[in-house]
């Protein structure tokens, strides 16, 4: 953190350890962003991509995407310096692009059978033991889409935990879909309960929350939004019994403003 | 035997007071992994320490037998735990999350669970949205819990100066926009410690789990501000002294409301609208004047 007055600083000065430089928690653990319509978690997700393919990390990284065609990926990394044509790079990351082959009569007609084989794609070739960098987008869009479970999506998230991988999970987290509407007197939508069910699990497990969130007051033109950094249920260091330099690091708990600007350059601000 | 709070807590962590079940309720802003962390600390390496994890991925080096609850039925899990528990020694039994059980089948497991000689400690995720149950009429998880654990532990993140700043916390942890400090080593508990006897205990206190410390918290009542005076809002009225002095308030406190004996009943007092009458010293009574009865 150098540069740091009102011009804020660059987005490759953010971190979210106090000592690690790393955007990536260790093995078997998860991270867990929530965002809402306002702000989209898509940079976030291109930008810890970009830090850990060029960074001397030799894990694999997988993007499983369900909202968005493996193009539009391609095409965002590009602006984020990374052509997936080159070899240095397409033999690191693997897009596993859902959204495409998501025929929702067919494949989720057996949600548990279409996870099982999402964690298969996954997990397939890499027999190093490190396990996989994971980063999932909406994966809590089958809460809604179908007959999926929270608890069918949180058996998935630890199947991925035992295998090793290190886990980033990109979430809404908008009102309507995690808050009862006190005021009508209908029925109530079963995926709020849902939808708090797998949230509040993953907040739970994860060691680190962010959010992304529109300013309170408004919209600006100068600030996209507010990202937040904070601690996750579970404590950074929890069973590591050596005290090694790793094993005393803290999660760097921060509220920043960001502003995206159009040639895709991404600045942050402290609050 | 201890009668101190601070101490029931120690001796209760540390397993120097055996608690058949001591349930641990936590939310979304204070886990209850820094108390299973801390407990860990203070049970003595000769506890058979079982760690049944739904969540917890790595194992604490004092653990003697994990059991990874994922993706197996209970009665395997129950099979694993009576496997590994052991008849002599003290046994720690702990349960990271009693999300993945169905409150059905809750009190048949638990109860299965608890022995003379083993401490139970399972941890129910309070910001969980209740699942519908199927009956409507059973009781709630957290109901069902309460009923039947020994020590309860409730566990929250350090309070803050005022309700204002809380309900905006609360607000932002309910939004999952959660505010950093919370989650911390430092926070705060609150204990309910029934003993055999029937006779409970309930006391608050501030843990830091870095430096291992427990401290009990006394909270002040708040006064109510219905009932006590501002002294500021008399002065600049007038040029009278309306203010009152502690003796005066006190004699004034003491003096008794008349008709305050024509509200009390039974003895003494009022009987079905009787007419109470005292003689006082100048009262002129007649006895052998039957209209002078003022019965």
């Amino acid at each position: 953190m150098t540069a740091i007055g009102s011009r804020g600083f660059p987005i490759n000065e953010l971190s979210f350890f106090q000592v690690s430089p790393s955007l990536i928690p260790s093995k078997g653990n998860i991270i867990l962003t929530t965002s809402t319509l306002e702000v989209s978690p898509i940079w976030l997700i291109h930008h810890i991509i970009q830090q850990t393919i060029n960074s001397d990390n030799k894990r694999k990284i997988v993007l499983v995407s369900l909202l968005q065609d493996k193009e539009f990926h391609e095409k965002q990394l590009r602006k984020f310096g990374i052509e997936l044509k080159n070899p240095k790079y397409s033999s690191k990351l693997q897009i596993l692009d859902n959204f495409s082959n998501l025929d929702l009569n067919q494949n989720l007609k057996c949600p548990s059978s279409f996870l099982t084989q999402l964690a298969r794609n996954i997990s397939s070739d890499h027999a190093d033991n490190d396990g996989p960098i994971v980063l999932i987008e909406n994966l809590d869009f089958l809460l809604t889409a179908a007959s999926v479970t929270a608890s069918d999506l949180l058996y998935f998230i630890t199947d991925l935990q035992f295998s090793g991988a290190s886990t980033l999970l990109f979430c809404n987290a908008d009102v309507p879909l995690i808050m009862h509407d006190q005021t009508s007197s209908s029925g109530q939508p079963p995926i709020v309960d849902e939808q708090g069910q797998f949230l509040f699990q993953l907040l739970h497990r994860s060691v680190i929350t962010i959010s992304l969130r529109p300013l309170k007051t408004g919209r600006a033109d100068d600030i996209t939004g507010v990202l937040r950094v904070s601690n996750g249920g579970k404590p950074l260091n929890y069973a590591k019994s050596d005290l090694t330099p790793s094993s005393t690091d803290r999660v760097l708990e921060k509220e920043y403003l960001y502003l995206l600007n159009s040639d895709t350059s991404i600045r942050l601000f402290y609050r | 035997m201890a009668t101190s709070p601070s101490v029931v807590l120690s001796r209760l962590w540390s397993l120097k007071d055996m608690t058949p079940f001591m349930l641990l309720l936590d939310s979304a802003s204070q886990s209850s992994t820094f108390v299973i962390e801390e407990i860990l600390y203070r049970v003595t390496s000769d506890v058979n320490v079982i760690s049944v994890t739904f969540e917890l991925q790595d194992t604490h080096p004092k653990v003697t037998h994990n059991i990874r609850g994922h993706r197996k039925t209970l009665d395997e899990i129950q099979q694993q735990i009576e496997n590994a528990s052991m008849p002599t020694a003290k046994n720690l039994i702990i349960i990271d999350t009693l999300a993945f059980i169905k409150s059905s089948q809750l009190t048949g497991f638990l109860s299965r669970l608890i022995r003379p000689n083993s401490v139970l400690v399972a941890t129910h995720h309070t910001s969980l949205p209740a699942l519908n149950s199927i009956n409507p009429y059973a009781p709630s998880t957290l109901n069902l819990l309460h009923y039947f654990a020994t020590t309860v532990i409730s566990v929250s993140p350090t309070a803050l100066a005022n309700l204002h700043a809380e309900d905006d916390r609360h607000r932002s942890v309910q939004l999952f926009s959660m505010p950093p400090g919370l989650n911390s080593p430092q926070f705060e508990i609150s204990l309910v410690h029934r003993r055999k006897s029937g006779r409970s205990t309930s006391a608050d206190f501030a843990i830091d789990t870095a430096q291992h410390t427990i401290k009990i918290l006394v909270k002040k009542e708040p006064a109510n501000p219905m009932y006590t005076e501002d002294e500021s809002l008399l002065r600049g009225l007038t040029t009278f002294n309306l203010g009152t002095t502690d003796k005066q308030k006190a004699a004034k406190d003491n003096v008794d409301l008349p008709f305050l004996a024509a509200q009390e009943f039974g003895q003494g007092g009022a009987q079905g609208g009787a007419i109470i009458y005292e003689f006082e010293k100048d009262d002129d009574y007649d006895e052998e004047d039957p209209y002078e009865d003022p019965f």
